[in-house]
């Protein structure tokens, strides 16, 4: 398993890359970078990059049902739970940045936001996620495993939900500061869609054509380029014989 | 309680321009004078030595006394769509945003319709009013605006026992606010008060911060400032002011009608589908406080809605 972990590196990037926005986030709110309601930015900040490594994890397989690169598949993993360690800081900046651990102040606030509930579902979610990733958990819930971790598309429609509910606007009526849920809705209703069987099948059997099409096309130029060329290596070693 | 104590001496001449300086910039004199300090650690010689100035003591507070945000917070943190969605982007954006000439039309249903040159209404007589504006985002700022009670704009142009409402519009300027390039909104930005609101001595049409004019991203170069409402209806850059019978469509309202409602009155007990809004963060401070109804004002503007409900009238 370890090998054959080293062995891609795209996981080595994505490990290396994903912590980055936190360092980031991390240096500008202890310099004060974070305009002068900085702990309002950095929940709202942390929260976009859960949600973009959410997205991205959703994308792996679309990715590879489109272009057939299985590798990506092996980076569902690690973008996945680092969507969870990003809303962790996320909830985490809120509860205890912004409300100090006041659950007084928290519920006044909160209790009746349905936003609230539905971050709390998606980290809930999530967490479960990260909790069975490992390959023990694999082991012991068989079949199961797989239609548990099908929970993620769940994850990720409620985090856009949730998304949708805190900007200013609607998005049904495609009015307002839309332009983040609106964006993670199309990746999300992308992922979904080629995950439908019928659709999978079908541009996968695109795909083969084009996969096809091309090795043949590849190959009829090497036949050619072959004819043509033949007779000047042929030439060649008969000189370097001659 | 006397809400409407004016200090004597505008804050220009009590408070030094230096002294507004804010965190910021002096997180940038502190850094940089770190720096300065491990360059001569390291044996080069700083050209100049900043001079680090206490941040934010300016002594102005409201009538709860509360200081006074330094001029740089209120200068740039803005909601200002029209420029950007980042609220930290409007003033850089709003840079240069022409001003002058400028000409506000105030007509519909009254007496004496009258378009007014800017300078105009700097003549009216100008006070000084440190208000707090609570934005509906949760965060507040207190700020002493220069202004003009709207009554006095109004008075002159004599409304017609028909007028209701007042509604606003903000300038659209294609070429200087990017953000109207966003597709999601139905500009221009409109606002409305009832008319008995907008003759309340609180309601005041702002020419002025600091005893400056008012700087482009601020609303420049006159704003409303209605501080027992949400900040969205302080509505900024206004070129239309119209008296009308009907209650006058507004921005927020028509983009999301549940949640921003006709009113928008601070109120930290309306149970809401999406908002409710028991708390706030006073910028600069670390705590959040909890939310005053019709954010402090409440002694002053509370006979306006005697017999209404504000739980549906939110």
């Amino acid at each position: 398993m370890t090998t054959e972990k080293a062995r891609n590196p795209l996981r080595t990037a994505v490990n290396i890359l994903a912590p980055m926005p936190l360092a980031v986030l991390t240096w500008a709110y202890f310099t004060d970078r974070l305009t002068i309601n900085p702990i309002q930015a950095a929940t709202q900040w942390a929260g976009d990059i859960a949600i973009i490594f959410l997205m991205l994890c959703l994308l792996c397989s679309p990715v590879n049902t489109l272009f057939d690169v299985p590798k990506v598949l092996k980076l569902r993993r690690p973008l996945g739970l680092w969507s969870f360690y990003y809303a962790c800081v996320h909830m985490l900046s809120y509860v205890g940045l912004d409300y100090g651990f006041d659950f007084r102040l928290f519920n006044l606030d909160n209790a009746d936001k349905p936003y609230v509930y539905l971050g709390l579902l998606t980290l809930t979610l999530l967490s479960a996620l990260a909790f069975t990733s490992y390959k023990k958990w694999k082991v012991i819930l068989g079949k199961g495993w797989k239609r548990l971790h099908k929970l993620v598309y769940v994850a990720g429609a409620v985090a856009v939900w949730h998304l949708s509910l805190v900007i200013k606007g609607d998005l049904l009526s495609l009015m307002g500061n839309i332009w983040k849920p609106l964006a993670a809705g199309a990746v999300l209703l992308l992922a979904l869609t080629l995950r439908i069987p019928p659709v999978k099948a079908w541009v996968i059997q695109e795909r083969r054509k084009i996969q096809a099409a091309v090795i043949n096309r590849r190959v009829a130029r090497t036949k050619q380029a072959a004819k043509v060329e033949t007779p000047s290596p042929a030439r060649e070693i008969n000189s370097g014989e001659g | 309680m006397n809400f409407k104590k004016i200090p004597a001496i505008p804050s220009s001449e009590i408070t030094p321009r230096e002294l507004y300086l804010n965190r910021r910039q002096f997180m940038k004199l502190a850094g940089s004078a770190s720096a300065a300090a491990l360059l001569a650690a390291c044996g080069v010689k700083p050209t100049e030595q900043p001079e680090v100035i206490e941040p934010g003591v300016t002594g102005l507070k409201d009538e709860l006394g509360d200081p006074a945000n330094t001029f740089d917070d209120i200068t740039h943190y803005n909601n200002y769509y029209e420029f950007t969605t980042d609220k930290a982007g409007v003033a850089t954006l709003a840079e240069g945003f022409p001003t002058s000439p400028w000409q506000v039309k105030v007509g519909g249903l009254v007496q004496n319709p009258k378009t007014y040159d800017i300078d105009d209404l700097r003549a009216f007589p100008q006070e000084e009013r440190i208000y707090r504006l609570r934005c509906v985002e949760a965060w507040s700022l207190v700020i002493p605006w220069t202004g003009f009670p709207l009554a006095s704009l109004l008075a002159e142009v004599e409304p017609m026992t028909s007028a209701k409402y007042v509604a606003f519009t903000t300038k659209v300027d294609y070429d200087n606010m990017p953000g109207l390039q966003v597709p999601f909104y139905p500009w221009p930005y409109t606002e409305g008060l009832r008319l008995d609101e907008a003759m309340n001595d609180l309601a005041i049409l702002v020419t002025g911060l600091y005893g400056e004019d008012l700087p482009p991203q601020d609303g420049a170069p006159i704003r409303l400032a209605v501080p027992w409402k949400y900040g969205f209806k302080s509505i900024k850059s206004i070129v239309n002011i119209d008296l009308v019978e009907e209650k006058p469509a507004t921005l927020w309202n028509t983009v999301a009608p549940n949640e921003y409602g006709f009113y928008a009155n601070v109120n930290p007990l309306v149970n809401h589908p999406r908002w409710s809004q028991a708390t706030e963060r006073r910028i600069g401070e670390t705590k959040r406080r909890e939310t005053l109804p019709f954010n402090g004002y409440l002694e002053q503007v509370q006979s306006l809605y005697e017999g209404m409900s504000l739980i549906s009238n939110y």
